[in-house]
């Protein structure tokens, strides 16, 4: 029975009709004026539209960065981008898929993970890629003033470098880029490991170092060297007064 | 205050379980927050415990809507069990809770996020590139249950004016869009545990562009305690 139908029930009822306890009850509750009020209630929920995904593509002359906007959009790959629109330079092309509401954020398209490929450009050809970068490297103080470097190369194919680039200075400035005064050989196997003492110097000295790679594009006769993207400047203080630090952080010591 | 009173009479049910608007997280210690009201809107409420009644027994809960400058009556929790918490400005913006009462303790505060629900039984599921492309047009229904211990009378319905391509029935058919509440669709009495079938219906017009965030909103009214 309705609330109401209840109510106009308990008002009319013959007076000799006997009330049940759950009657009484509802009568109390449900008739007393002042208890009843108005009231309301919303009901929500949400929902998305979705386009057709289709390919974010970012270019620029640095690595593109997600959430910047895009050059072009296509629905399918390859897409195309006339070289010829281009000034010579070395570009960066990232790609992401996006269906109106979320991106995929950048694809992994280069090697080493990187999200982005490069494209070399010369009068609207690709003349192909430098070399890559030294994948991981540190320098590390050694005995007597000596600042050794380590580093780790890795690159397959025909792209790979030929030599580390080592610079360094001594005075407190950074050392310029493609402009190497040591150049270690890197492996022909695209793997290569570098572990290459500095000269010595005094205690204190301010040691700084940029490790690039480099291809000899060029002949023999006439290099033509193209160096990997320049890496950062690493720096460290020379000690030539302490012991060599312990090989392996100590272990082995009693 | 208790559960199934006053605003919380009313509840969408989908299949018989209660369809919910919002995804809540944070709470205080002792106190698990089972729903909120809608008309709470999304962002960031408060809630506080205070030392309980005049005998110093027991613990009270007050709840402070988002947007809302005025803290809801705190509610004595003198033992385990759900309780309705309501915002000090509009009575109908309420917090329904559950209340563990050996772990709760005067004197915390703390924040009640309330982020909008998606594909619930009123936003319904999301819409393909191919619906959004060619158009759509979804129906389906909801319960409208009465959750409290008497009838509700005058139950009426509408549609939000910023809500599109929603209409609202009774029968499956005769499909309304009202947007004010003397316009809006009668629902008539709900008794007490009953539940009236409310049917829905979204259009999608063809070409939609993307959108991320469309909320449905529609709005009830009623007579009850």
């Amino acid at each position: 029975m309705a609330a109401a139908d209840e109510l106009a029930w308990v008002v009319q009822r013959p007076a000799r009709r006997r009330r049940t306890a759950s009657h009484r009850q509802r009568a109390r509750v449900d008739s007393l004026p002042g208890l009843r009020g108005r009231h309301l209630m919303d009901a929500s929920g949400f929902y998305r539209v979705f386009s057709a995904a289709t390919y974010r593509i970012y270019l620029g002359t640095t690595p593109p960065v997600e959430g910047s906007a895009p050059y072009d959009t296509d629905n399918a790959l390859p897409a195309y981008i006339d070289g010829s629109e281009l000034a010579s330079d070395a570009y960066y092309v990232s790609v992401s898929y996006y269906n109106g509401i979320i991106d995929s954020g950048f694809l992994p398209l280069g090697p080493s993970g990187a999200t982005y490929l490069r494209i070399d450009l010369l009068d609207a050809e690709d003349i192909g890629n430098p070399p890559l970068g030294p994948h991981e490297w540190r320098l590390e103080a050694r005995s007597g003033g000596v600042v050794r470097i380590h580093g780790v190369y890795l690159e397959p194919g025909t792209n790979r470098a030929e030599q580390w680039a080592v610079a360094y200075t001594t005075d407190g400035s950074n050392p310029a880029t493609d402009t190497p005064t040591i150049y270690p050989a890197v492996s022909a196997t695209g793997m290569s490991v570098l572990a290459y003492d500095l000269p010595a110097q005094a205690h204190g000295t301010t040691v700084k170092v940029r490790l690039q790679t480099r291809r000899n594009d060029g002949t023999v006769g006439v290099p033509s060297w193209r160096y990997s993207e320049s890496s950062t400047v690493l720096t460290i203080v020379t000690d030539a007064t302490g012991p060599a630090a312990p090989p392996a952080g100590g272990r082995g010591l009693a | 205050m208790g559960p199934g009173e006053h605003g919380d009479a009313l509840r969408i049910t989908a299949s018989s379980v209660e369809s919910l608007p919002h995804h809540i997280t944070g709470a205080i210690t002792g106190v698990a927050v089972l729903a909120s009201a809608a008309r709470n809107g999304t962002g960031v409420g408060t809630i506080q415990s205070y030392v309980g009644g005049v005998d110093g027994g027991g613990v009270s809960l007050a709840w402070t809507a988002p947007g809302s400058a005025t803290e809801g009556v705190p509610v004595l929790c003198p033992s385990d069990g759900v309780y309705l918490l309501q915002d000090g400005a509009d009575a109908e913006k309420w917090l329904r809770v559950q209340v563990y009462i050996d772990s709760l303790i005067p004197g915390q505060g703390g924040s009640i996020r309330l982020y909008g629900q998606y594909n619930n039984a009123i936003g319904s599921d999301d819409v393909d590139s191919t619906e959004a492309s060619a158009g759509d047009v979804e129906t389906w229904t909801v319960g409208v249950s009465n959750a409290s211990s008497v009838g509700v009378s005058n139950v009426v319905a509408w549609v939000d004016s910023d809500t599109d391509g929603i209409a609202i029935c009774l029968d499956g058919s005769s499909w309304v869009s009202p947007t004010s509440e003397g316009a809006g669709l009668a629902i008539g009495n709900i008794a007490a545990g009953a539940t009236t079938t409310l049917h829905l219906q979204r259009t999608i017009a063809s070409s939609s562009a993307a959108d991320g965030s469309i909320e449905t909103l529609l709005h009830f009214s009623w007579e009850g305690i």
